[in-house]
C-alpha cells in the first residue's frame, strides 16, 4: 500500500492538483479541506485504505515535505543589496507585522491555554513552562509564517520579523538550542556551498542542475532529520538554512525559482499526509471550531483596524485574499513535525485542521460578497 | 612600445588576467573543495549531533537519507579524484557508516530507505533498456549470443565443481556427500552467474563510454540477469530434491517461471508503449516526464509484486520498446538521467550499508578464494565467447571486468536460498554476502580501469 500511496501523492502533488490549485493565480479555497479529507478518508482512523504501518512509514515524507516548504520560504528572502534599498519603510512594516502577530497570537494563546486546561488531566502548568513546550514554540513560529512566510517574495520587514521571532523563541528555550540550531544552519550551508558549486549559472539545461537539486534535497533531509532527533523545531532550522543560503548567495536565483515552483506540489503532498495523521474526536472538533472562530475574528479585527474598511463583505473579501488555508496548514504541519510525542500536540493537530476547514468553508461561503482586488 | 609609453606617463599597467577559474579547478583543489572538505563537514556535523542526542544516537531514516546523499556525493568526488569510480566512494561510505561499520545509522533507518531502492532499480532498468539500441544489438548479435551461452555454461559448471571441491572448508553442516555438495554447488554456480546491471550502467554513465564494447557488455549483463532466473530456479529445484528426499523433482515450477517471464515481457511491452505515448503527449516538458518516471516506478513495482512479475524485466523491456519502436527514447533517457543522480548515490550507499562485514571478516579466506575463482570463470567464459564469435582480440582479456560486480540480484537470490535450504542454505547465503562484498569493491574499479585503458588506446 505504501507504494500506491507514494504514487497517489506524487501524481496528485506533481501534476494533477496544481492545475486545480490555482484559479486566476490564487489558491482554490476548497482544496485544502478536500485534500485533508482525502488523507483522512484513506487513513486507518477512517476507511482504512492505508494501514497503520504504511501511515507510519510516511512520517519521514511529511517531515521532509514540511522542511522543504520551510527551505523554500527561507530561499525567498531578499538578497542583501535589495534589502538595503528598503531601509526607509522597514521600521514601519516591521512594527505593523509585530503588532499583527502579537494581536493574533494573543487570541490563539488564550485558546491554547484554555485548551490545555481542558485537555490535560493535571492543571499544574505554569506560564514559563507552557512557553517552553515545543508545540507552543511551533505554533508561534507557524503563526509567524502565517503572517509572512508563504508570500511570493518576502518583504524585508517580514524577514526581520521572522528572524527576530525565531531568535526570541530559541532564546526562550536555552543556550543549547540556539547553539545547535546555529551549528546545523552554518554546517549545512557550508556543505551546500561546497558541494553545490554555486559559481556556475543554473538552468534546467545545465548538467549540474540535477546535482545541485540533489544537494539541496540532501541538506534539507539532513538538517530536518537531525533537528527532529535533537528536539529542535525543524521548520525554524529549515527556514534559517534557506535564508542563510540565499543571503550568502550560495543558491542561484534560477534554482530558488525552481524550488519556489515546487512549493505547490509539496503543499498538496503535505496536506494529504497531515490528513492521514488525523485522529479526530468530538472534543477536538469543538476546540477546532473555537479556534477557527478566534482566528477569523482576530484577522477581521486587525484588517479592519488597519484598512478602515466598512461593511462585512469587504472585510471578508480581504480575508479571502489572504490565502489563509495554506498558511494554517503549514502551521498544523509544523506542529505535527515538532511535536508528535506529547498528548497536547496530538490534540492540537486536529484542532488546527478543523480550524482550517472551518475557516476555509466559511470564507468560501462568503466569497460571493468579496469585492474585487483593491489597489494597494 | 605601448608599455614604454604608459610607464613614461605614470599610468599603472593593467595586470594580465590570470584564468582564476582554471587555477581554482585544479584536480587537487577540486578534490579538497568538492570532496574531502564537504565529507569532513558532514561527518563532523553528524558526529557532533550524535553526541547531543539523548534517546538514541543513531540517525533516523530522514537524517540518514540526507547524510547518505550529501556524504555519498562528497565521497564519490573523493573517489573520482583518486581515479576510482564514484560508485566505490558511495559504497565505501555506506559500508563504513552503516550498521556493520561505525553505526551512524541502524538497520531500521536503512530499511526506511527501501523505497529509494525500488525507485533506483526501476530507473536503472529503464535506462538499461533504453541504452540497448536494436541496430547495435543486431550488429553484435553473434558476439552477444556466444557470450551469453558461454557464461551460462562455463560459470555455473565451473563454480559448482569448485564449490564441491572446497566444501570440506565451507562449514556446510557435517560432512556433505558428493551429491549434496554438487547440488549446493549448482546453486552457488547460479548465484555466481548473476551480474550487477546497476554497477555496469553507473560506470558507463560516469565514464561516458559508448560504442560496440559498451553496448556488448551492457547487453550481456542485462540479458544474463534474465537467464540467471531460469538457471537459479532449476538449480534450487535440484538442490531441494537432493537435500530432502520427500521433494519430488518436477518441472512444473519451471513452467510457472516461464509463464512469469513471458508475462513480464508482455507487460513491459505494454508499459513501454504507454511510456512512449506519455512522452509524445507531454513533449519537452521534462517536469511531467520525470514525474511520470517516478510514479510509474512505484506503480509498476506494486503491480509486479501483486502479479509476481519480474520488475527488472518489465522495466528493461519498456525502455527497450521506447528506444527502438518510438522516437521518444532520448526524452526518456534525459528524464531518467536527470533523476538518477541523487537516487543512485543513496541506492549504492544503502547497498554498501547492507554488506555484512561480520560475515566477511569471519569467512574472508573462503570468500576470497571463491571470489577469485569466479573471476577466473568469468575470464574463461568471456575469452571463449569472444573467440567463438571472432570479436576483436582485445575484448577477450578485457570484457570480463564488467562482469565481476554483484549486488542486489545476488543478495535477493541468496535470501531465497537461506529461506528454502535450511542450515546449509543459511551458510551458503552468508558466504554469498561475503563474496558479494569483495566483488562489489573490486568490480567497479576493475571495469573503470579497463574503460580508461581502452580510451587511452583509442586516443593514442
Amino acid at each position: 500500500m505504501t507504494s500506491l500511496l507514494w504514487l497517489l501523492l506524487l501524481a496528485g502533488g506533481g501534476a494533477l492538483l496544481p492545475s486545480l490549485y490555482s484559479q486566476t493565480g490564487k489558491q482554490h479555497v476548497l482544496l485544502a479541506p478536500l485534500l485533508l479529507a482525502l488523507g483522512y478518508g484513506l487513513s486507518p482512523a477512517a476507511l482504512g485504505f492505508v494501514t497503520t504501518g504504511a501511515a507510519a512509514d510516511m512520517q519521514p515524507a511529511l517531515q521532509m515535505a514540511v522542511a522543504w516548504l520551510a527551505l523554500a520560504a527561507g530561499l525567498q528572502v531578499l538578497e542583501t543589496r535589495t534589502w538595503r534599498r528598503h531601509n526607509g519603510v522597514l521600521a514601519k512594516q516591521l512594527m505593523t507585522n509585530i503588532l499583527a502577530a502579537a494581536w493574533s497570537g494573543l487570541g490563539v494563546g488564550a485558546v491554547l491555554v484554555i485548551a490545555q486546561l481542558g485537555l490535560t488531566t493535571s492543571h499544574t502548568w505554569r506560564m514559563p513552562e507552557i512557553l517552553r513546550e515545543p508545540e507552543v514554540n511551533g505554533l508561534l513560529w507557524g503563526w509567524g509564517c502565517l503572517v509572512a512566510g508563504t508570500q511570493r517574495r518576502m518583504r524585508p520587514a517580514d524577514q526581520v520579523f521572522l528572524g527576530c521571532l525565531g531568535l526570541v523563541l530559541l532564546c526562550s528555550f536555552d543556550g543549547n538550542m540556539l547553539g545547535w540550531t546555529a551549528l546545523l544552519v552554518v554546517g549545512c550551508a557550508g556543505i551546500v556551498g561546497l558541494l553545490g558549486n554555486p559559481t556556475t549559472s543554473t538552468s534546467l539545461k545545465d548538467p549540474a542542475w540535477p546535482i545541485r537539486t540533489a544537494v539541496l534535497i540532501g541538506a534539507t533531509a539532513l538538517t530536518c532529520g537531525l533537528a527532529a532527533q535533537l528536539g529542535l523545531p525543524g521548520v525554524l532550522v529549515g527556514f534559517f538554512v534557506g535564508a542563510c543560503l540565499k543571503r550568502a548567495g550560495l543558491v542561484p536565483a534560477t534554482q530558488c525559482r525552481q524550488v519556489a515552483a515546487s512549493v505547490r506540489s509539496v503543499h498538496v503532498v503535505t496536506l494529504v499526509l497531515v490528513g492521514l495523521s488525523l485522529r479526530v474526536a468530538l472534543t477536538h472538533i469543538l476546540w477546532g471550531i473555537a479556534l477557527g472562530v478566534v482566528l477569523l475574528c482576530m484577522r477581521l479585527v486587525w484588517e479592519h483596524s488597519q484598512h478602515r474598511v466598512r461593511g462585512g463583505g469587504r472585510r471578508i473579501g480581504i480575508l479571502v485574499r489572504e490565502d489563509n488555508a495554506g498558511r494554517c496548514i503549514w502551521l498544523a504541519a509544523s506542529l505535527l513535525f515538532v511535536t508528535h510525542r506529547s498528548i497536547l500536540a496530538q490534540a492540537l493537530l486536529p484542532i488546527m485542521a478543523i480550524a482550517v476547514i472551518l475557516s476555509d468553508i466559511s470564507l468560501w461561503s462568503l466569497r460571493d460578497f468579496a469585492p474585487t482586488r483593491q489597489k494597494a | 612600445m605601448a608599455k614604454t609609453e604608459s610607464s613614461q606617463s605614470g599610468l599603472r599597467q593593467p595586470r594580465p588576467k590570470v584564468p582564476r577559474e582554471g587555477l581554482l579547478r585544479s584536480p587537487m583543489n577540486m578534490a579538497v573543495k568538492e570532496g574531502a572538505a564537504p565529507l569532513a563537514g558532514v561527518l563532523l556535523l553528524v558526529w557532533l549531533c550524535q553526541q547531543a542526542m539523548t534517546e538514541s544516537n543513531t540517525l533516523g531514516p530522514l537524517a540518514a537519507l540526507g547524510f547518505l546523499l550529501l556524504g555519498g556525493m562528497a565521497a564519490g568526488n573523493v573517489a573520482g579524484a583518486a581515479g576510482l569510480p564514484k560508485l566505490t566512494g558511495y559504497l565505501l561510505l555506506g559500508v563504513l557508516s552503516g550498521p556493520f561499520g561505525l553505526s551512524f545509522f541502524g538497520h531500521a533507518a536503512a530499511g526506511g530507505l527501501a523505497w529509494m531502492n525500488e525507485l533506483a532499480l526501476a530507473l536503472i532498468a529503464l535506462q538499461a533498456g533504453s541504452e540497448l539500441a536494436l541496430s547495435q544489438l543486431r550488429h553484435g548479435a553473434k558476439g552477444l549470443s556466444w557470450a551469453i551461452l558461454c557464461h551460462t555454461i562455463v560459470i555455473p559448471l565451473g563454480m559448482a565443481c569448485s564449490f564441491a571441491l572446497l566444501s570440506p572448508w565451507l562449514h556446510l553442516g557435517g560432512q556433505p556427500t558428493w551429491g549434496i555438495a554438487l547440488a549446493l554447488g549448482g546453486v552457488w554456480g547460479a548465484l555466481s552467474l548473476s551480474k550487477a546491471p546497476a554497477d555496469t550502467l553507473a560506470i558507463l554513465s560516469e565514464t561516458g563510454a559508448q560504442g560496440r564494447f559498451a553496448s556488448h557488455v551492457l547487453g550481456v549483463v542485462v540479458l544474463i540477469d534474465v537467464v540467471v532466473l531460469v538457471v537459479f530456479a532449476l538449480a534450487l529445484l535440484i538442490a531441494k530434491s537432493v537435500l530432502n528426499p520427500h521433494v519430488i523433482l518436477s518441472l512444473h515450477s519451471l513452467g510457472n517461471l516461464g509463464v512469469e517471464l513471458g508475462s513480464s515481457c508482455a507487460a513491459g511491452v505494454s508499459f513501454g508503449l504507454a511510456v512512449a505515448a506519455w512522452f509524445w503527449l507531454v513533449g519537452d516538458d521534462m517536469r511531467l516526464g520525470t514525474l511520470f518516471c517516478i510514479c510509474s516506478a512505484f506503480a509498476v513495482g506494486a503491480f509486479c509484486r501483486y502479479l509476481h512479475y519480474d520488475a527488472l524485466l518489465v522495466f528493461v523491456a519498456a525502455g527497450f520498446i521506447v528506444r527502438n519502436l518510438s522516437a521518444q527514447g532520448p526524452r526518456l533517457l534525459h528524464a531518467v538521467e536527470s533523476l538518477s543522480h541523487g537516487v543512485m548515490v543513496v541506492f549504492f550507499a544503502t547497498a554498501g550499508a547492507s554488506l555484512n562485514l561480520t560475515a566477511l571478516t569471519s569467512l574472508w579466506p573462503v570468500a576470497l578464494a571463491l571470489a577469485l575463482l569466479r573471476m577466473g570463470a568469468n575470464l574463461a567464459a568471456s575469452y571463449l565467447g569472444h573467440t567463438l564469435a571472432r570479436d576483436p582480440g582485445d575484448w577477450r582479456w578485457q570484457s570480463h571486468t564488467a562482469f565481476i560486480s554483484q549486488a542486489g540480484v545476488t543478495l535477493g537470490l541468496a535470501s531465497i536460498v537461506a529461506h528454502q535450504l535450511g542450515a546449509a542454505g543459511t551458510q551458503l547465503a552468508m558466504l554469498a554476502v561475503a563474496v558479494v562484498g569483495i566483488n562489489e569493491l573490486i568490480g567497479p574499479v576493475a571495469f573503470k580501469q579497463t574503460l580508461a585503458y581502452r580510451r587511452r588506446l583509442a586516443v593514442s
